[in-house]
């Protein structure tokens, strides 16, 4: 009752600031030399069944995130942006996350998770990037307590062909995880269609601490290349990670490489991604590679995504500094079908009602101890936003 | 994990029940670099609500375990007695 208690809470709290806004026309003057500020959110509540040989997992629950921001433009075309980005997880997930079938990633009690995605911190992202303009070129320096390291696609949660889906992508650290990075300096040059980021950050995942500001020194570097012309945004990058696994002592590197694709409009849109991600560990290298889309034609969506990741699932204990044995890898195949109907659209935002369901080829070593999973989501869902200045697309 | 402690007579195996709500790694010995009693380790990976047994311990002595996913925890670490 705790969490479905705290899902309306947190529906509340963002529908309310959201509703309280000043009147369309006048947050839209984006004129130089004043503060605009914008708002949006998303919520998924809803019920999570999975269901498993040996032990069925199901949870009501709800994912969300709320992302105010502040931008001013000068005279000179400059531009200053501030921004944040939250997550009601901790008080809306058990603290051991979302029951996942095949997901891994971070810890819970010291010990790594596996069948759980953790919840996001509460402070997922603030900090401050400073815009100007240099001829024909951009450049971009930003600093962030909390922030998404120059590391793979935009994070699910942000990728119009995941909006719809509660569900985290079992490749989310292959791809996007470093989203949430405690300590972020990052510098960005764009110049037509291209643009060349480099960062240093702390390479370490977050601690198991949800709700306080991890704070560490700036141990880790990446870079990435990314071109967007019209609906299409491409990218590559990678980094060095200083110990990114709280349950391994040793460093790793990060490659990853994404297509993504959006053309429409709120009426008919259609999305797509397709990603690679690659961890170099001195266990060995683990691949993921994954398939998503969204489709809207007014009211209705369908979205989908195929995956394809191996896991150290039978190996994922921790590892003192003297043991590098090659762990063994379990490719996972995933694919999930879902379809979300719009209820109410209203200027405080829109209301739907969805579900999916997720089917699984298990590899032979895990066989034994999973049988053939499915798992399923029915759920309602917010989207919101306010305000003058927008990034996404949803 | 429950019983922490038990006493076997040689030719007997041990089955492990695991009733959390996550997996774990049964390993012999207490030095994740040098496992031992190899009997242990045919447990081996448990997710929920699965079970499995060690092999049959074939000579008389102590067999420490522990659980590979959580090493620093003292309730997942126990001790088999072969007499």
């Amino acid at each position: 009752m705790k969490r479905i208690a705290a899902i309306i809470i947190a529906l509340l709290w963002i529908a309310v600031p959201a509703s309280s806004q000043e009147p369309a026309e006048h947050q839209h003057d984006m004129s130089a030399g004043t503060w605009q500020w914008s708002i949006e959110g998303v919520l998924f509540g809803g019920y999570n069944y999975q269901r498993r040989k040996f032990f069925d997992f199901d949870e009501i629950e709800s994912q969300n995130w709320l992302m105010p921001s502040l931008h001013r433009t000068f005279g000179n075309g400059a531009s200053v942006d501030v921004m944040g980005m939250f997550s009601f997880e901790p008080f809306t997930m058990r603290k051991i996350g979302s029951p996942q079938v095949f997901q891994t990633g971070e810890t819970f009690q010291g010990a790594p998770l596996i069948d759980y995605q953790h919840p996001h911190d509460l402070i997922m992202n603030l900090g401050a990037t400073f815009t100007t303009p240099i001829g024909a070129t951009t450049l971009t320096l930003g600093a962030w307590a909390v922030g998404p390291a120059p590391l793979g696609p935009p994070v699910f949660m942000h990728r119009p062909s995941a909006a719809m889906n509660p569900q985290a992508p079992l490749s989310h650290h292959y791809l996007d995880a470093t989203h949430v990075t405690p300590g972020v300096v990052s510098f960005g040059v764009t110049r037509s269609a291209f643009t060349m980021e480099v960062g240093a950050f702390h390479g370490r995942e977050p601690d198991e601490d949800r709700l306080d500001l991890d704070t560490a020194a700036l141990d880790s570097y990446g870079a990435r290349l990314s071109w967007a012309n019209g609906p299409w945004q491409l990218q590559v990058s990678g980094a060095d990670l200083k110990t990114p696994e709280r349950k391994s002592p040793y460093d790793a590197t990060r490659v990853t490489a994404s297509a993504s694709y959006f053309k429409g409009d709120n009426n008919r849109s259609l999305a797509w991604t397709a990603a690679f991600g690659q961890n170099r560990e001195v266990f060995g290298k683990l691949e993921a590679y994954l398939l998503e889309g969204t489709f809207r034609v007014h009211k209705h969506a369908i979205y989908g995504r195929a995956e394809n990741a191996a896991k150290d699932t039978l190996d994922a204990g921790f590892h003192p500094i003297g043991i590098k044995h090659t762990h063994r890898q379990s490719v996972v195949n995933a694919l999930t079908a879902g379809y979300l109907r719009d209820l109410v659209s209203r200027s405080i935002g829109t209301f739907s009602i969805g579900g999916d369901v997720t089917g699984y080829l298990v590899p032979a070593n895990l066989e034994e101890a999973y049988g053939s999973p499915t798992s399923f989501h029915v759920f309602l869902r917010y989207s919101g936003h306010a305000g003058a200045h927008m990034d996404h697309r949803y | 994990m429950v019983p922490l402690e038990i006493t076997i007579t040689v030719g007997q195996r041990v089955m492990f029940v695991n009733n959390d709500i996550r997996s774990h790694d049964i390993v012999g010995g207490v030095d994740p670099a040098h496992p031992e009693c190899p009997e242990i380790l045919i447990a081996g990976f448990l997710t929920p609500g699965q079970s499995r047994e060690t092999g049959t311990f074939t000579a008389p002595r102590a067999c420490e375990y522990h659980d590979h996913t959580q090493l620093s925890v003292p309730a997942f670490q126990g001790r088999i007695f072969i007499r």
